[in-house]
């Protein structure tokens, strides 16, 4: 126990156990590396992914808040309201449609 | 020297890695001191949590698939009053407040100010600045207000995400479409197919990392949400809007109604395309809060005349051309007095008049006539007539329909049978009234009414409802002949004349009826309560829609008939229905019409304007070239098309285009366009032929 402490303190152990394997630790750490990077971009990429989540769920509330708008806005009874406010002539048909056909 | 300077690398190299190691004895202790000792102990929820991720309801659509309620996402606007400064806060709560009031336009200024200054004095970290939500394409004017524009840390701005059910048409429909409470209470198709609607939320595991997010975690399970379905109703916006408008106008006119409602089906199907219910509030405005189409059940008077009518004709009593003599307008029956309208009565009657008439004293007599032995022929003819049948609704609600019968000791009595003749002594919803309707306008085919006609997820059809047949006949062939016409006789030369038309044919019966309460139709005052109502069908050679329409009134002495005041609501909804279907008109074929004496033809793209007059005689006169842009003239009565000019240094005119073509012929030339008006370009600046370099501004005028 105590020369493991002394190895240690005095750094025999790494002598003994890097130097001598010096390939095989470069080869572990470079893979630490990669470990952490890949992590990272995980982590990077799941953040990109909630973000373009949240951009499509605002950019879908927009749309759905213009939608609404413009539906209620496309009711008749609107239109007509609408059409009083702007003094217009127009008034709506009494005849229905004729469809024409075309060969 | 050599040695010396190995001496002090080894050093060098002793120190750092001294220094390193009692750094990681440190970060060692500091560890077993975090885990084993210390009481802030970060436990793996602390980093680790499951989610709910929500399902996103489904929306109701109308038949041709526009949006009458949605879900979407939305903000509550909170406030952390702790965060503001003090300063800040005295120097903007004023401009904040006026911005508030005028935007939200639910509290003035001053209780805004008012109430965000209680918060603050409170040190309120998650006021609701406002009850009403924003969308997101309010978020950034929210965000741009004074204090607010400040953010979260300093501002207190919190937009909490959530999702309001929205309903794009307003109220359009709101009794059928419905609503649910987070109680899971409602009306409507909200409730009765709210399993269908909600979808089912999914889960997933997120962990905490650097930086304050919460993200998924890698290999934990996953369950996605799976969205509710979306519901595609039998309702028509277009038929639905006028349905209503026309309702609300006509109950507007008087402040004896409580309420009416007004229901279209599609005579084939029996699907509904409008059930308009409005009531009146305790503010004397009218909202769709009672759905009377499918919910009130009274004795329906005499719209109920067509049944007695039906069955008559179908047992061989009688036909349209025999004579009842219904005297001098009353009429006494075992002890009661049943009345005509007109005093001093209408005399002798054939059927057909007496339909047409409505007179309750003719269907009294012909009901006794016919059934006074077996009362129980009529009551079982009625039956299988399915009048009062179940209808098995696809919403919640139904009223009970129910009819007195001879077995009944309490409620049958010796009147019970002539009042069965015009109407009384049997209660439906106007549902089922227009049922009936339905069936006679479907040549006996009675269909069951329905709401829904599919479930559906992103356009994909998961499930349909086809129509479902009540009965294949319910009386002959003949009998829905003869009933026809008399329902056409009573829009030709009866009391549903206002809804005669040249331009197509209705088939009407009206109906006004009392309505019972307090155990009688009247009080000892002389106040009574009336139901004013209409069914009928349209086009009657060849029936498309069939229509009620039902008002009802509080206690009044004046009468309220159906011919009247519900007549204009069905003729004014059967008018535009009219005007907006081109199944009316047979198709016109090429070279089908005659040209007009003086056409007007605007200019315009010269392919488009060929294919146009295409199918109109004065096309032979013409000759349009392939490509380019072309105006028709005309002088002494002979059309002339010639091209319009377009080179780089000479302004083009646009004069008589619509402002579609005009838009898209300038801009493709270079200019920039603004208008005013409406109708076709009236007058241009610059004008045609000056002199320009293919760019700048054209103003034009709409005429």
């Amino acid at each position: 126990m105590a020369n493991i402490i002394v190895d240690i303190i005095n750094g025999q152990f790494l002598k003994r156990l890097i130097l001598r394997n010096w390939k095989y630790m470069i080869f572990l750490f470079l893979l630490i590396i990669l470990y952490i990077s890949l992590l990272f971009g995980i982590r990077n990429t799941k953040r990109n992914v909630e973000k373009n989540e949240k951009l499509i769920l605002e950019l879908r509330s927009e749309y759905l808040g213009k939608f609404t708008r413009l539906q209620y806005l496309s009711k008749r009874g609107e239109i007509e309201t609408n059409l009083k406010k702007e003094r217009s002539t127009l008034v709506p048909p009494s005849d229905p449609p004729t469809i024409v056909l075309i060969d | 020297m050599a040695n010396g300077s190995q001496h002090n690398y080894v050093k060098t190299f002793k120190g750092i890695y001294y220094t390193a190691l009692v750094i990681g004895a440190i970060i060692t202790l500091r560890i077993l001191f975090l885990q084993y000792l210390s009481n802030d102990i970060l436990r793996s929820d602390d980093i680790y949590k499951k989610e709910k991720i929500p399902a996103t309801r489904g929306s109701i659509l109308s038949h041709d698939g526009r949006p009458l309620a949605i879900s979407v996402p939305s903000y509550e606007i909170r406030w952390d009053s702790k965060v503001v400064n003090d300063s800040i806060f005295k120097a903007d709560i004023n401009a904040l407040s006026r911005a508030l009031a005028n935007y939200f336009k639910d509290k003035t200024a001053k209780q805004y100010k008012d109430s965000l200054t209680k918060a603050k004095n409170n040190n309120r970290r998650y006021y609701l600045v406002t009850r009403k939500r924003i969308d997101q394409t309010e978020v950034e004017y929210i965000k741009s207000l004074p204090i607010f524009s400040l953010g979260a840390y300093k501002g207190g701005l919190r937009l909490e995400d959530k999702t309001k059910r929205t309903y794009p048409f307003g109220n359009l429909g709101y009794r059928t479409v419905g609503y649910i409470s987070e109680g899971m209470s409602g009306t409507g198709i909200e409730i009765s197919h709210n399993h269908k609607l909600e979808g089912k939320s999914g889960e997933q595991t997120i962990y905490f990392t650097t930086g304050g997010n919460w993200i998924p975690a890698n290999g934990e399970p996953y369950i996605p949400a799976e969205n509710g379905y979306d519901i595609r109703t039998t309702l028509d916006v277009y038929i639905q809007e006028a349905a209503e408008s026309e309702l609300r106008k006509q109950l507007e006119l008087s402040p004896d109604f409580n309420g009416g409602t007004a229901i279209v089906m599609d005579v084939k199907t029996g699907a509904v395309r409008a059930s308009a219910n409005l009531f009146k509030k305790a503010n004397g405005t009218f909202d769709e809060t009672y759905n009377y189409a499918i919910g009130h059940p009274t004795e329906p008077g005499s719209t109920l005349k067509l049944a007695a009518l039906v069955a008559l004709l179908e047992d061989d009593y009688y036909d349209l051309n025999d004579s009842i003599d219904t005297g001098n307008g009353v009429w006494s029956y075992a002890g009661y007095d049943i009345k005509d309208t007109r005093k001093g009565g209408y005399g002798k009657l054939s059927v057909q008049q007496a339909f047409e008439k409505s007179s309750n004293i003719a269907f009294a007599k012909m009901v006794v006539n016919a059934y006074e032995k077996h009362p129980e022929d009529y009551v079982e003819r009625l039956h299988n007539m399915k009048l009062v049948e179940k209808l098995n609704l696809d919403i919640r609600g139904e009223g009970y329909a129910s009819i007195t019968t001879p077995d009944d000791k309490i409620f049958w009595s010796k009147s019970s049978l002539p009042s069965l003749g015009y109407g009384y002594a049997l209660t439906l919803t106007p549902l089922h009234t227009l049922t009936f309707y339905n069936a006679i306008a479907n040549g006996g085919k009675m269909m069951r009414p329905y709401f829904i006609e599919s479930y559906e997820r992103d356009g994909i059809v998961y499930e349909k409802f086809d129509p479902v047949v009540v009965s294949g006949s319910i009386c002959s062939k003949e009998t829905v002949r003869e009933a026809t016409q008399a329902l056409r006789g009573v829009v030709e030369n009866g009391t549903g004349r206002k809804l005669n038309d040249p331009r197509y044919k209705i088939a009407a019966k009206t109906g006004t009826a009392r309505i019972s309460f307090d155990g009688g139709y009247e009080d000892k005052e002389g106040y009574k309560m009336h139901q004013a109502s209409i069914a009928g069908f349209f086009p009657a050679d060849d029936p498309k829609y069939s229509c009620i329409v039902v008002l009802y009134t509080k206690k009044i002495k004046k009468d309220y008939y159906g011919g009247d005041w519900a007549g204009p609501i069905f003729k004014n909804l059967a008018d535009k229905i009219y005007a907006l279907n081109p199944q009316w008109n047979e198709p016109l074929e090429r070279g089908s019409q005659n040209a007009p004496d003086n056409p007007v033809i605007a200019p315009g793209r010269a392919s488009d304007l060929s294919t146009v007059l295409d199918y109109v005689p004065i096309h032979d006169n013409l000759n349009i070239k392939k490509g380019g842009w072309v105006c028709i003239g005309q002088s002494d009565g002979n059309i002339s098309c010639n091209d319009i000019e377009i080179d780089d240094h000479t302004m083009p005119s646009v004069l008589g285009m619509g402002l579609k073509d005009a838009l898209y012929f300038l801009e493709n030339q270079g200019y920039k366009v603004t208008f005013k008006g409406s109708g076709k370009v009236y007058s241009q600046s610059p004008a045609p032929g000056e002199e320009c370099d293919g760019a700048g501004v054209v103003r034009l005028v709409l005429k």
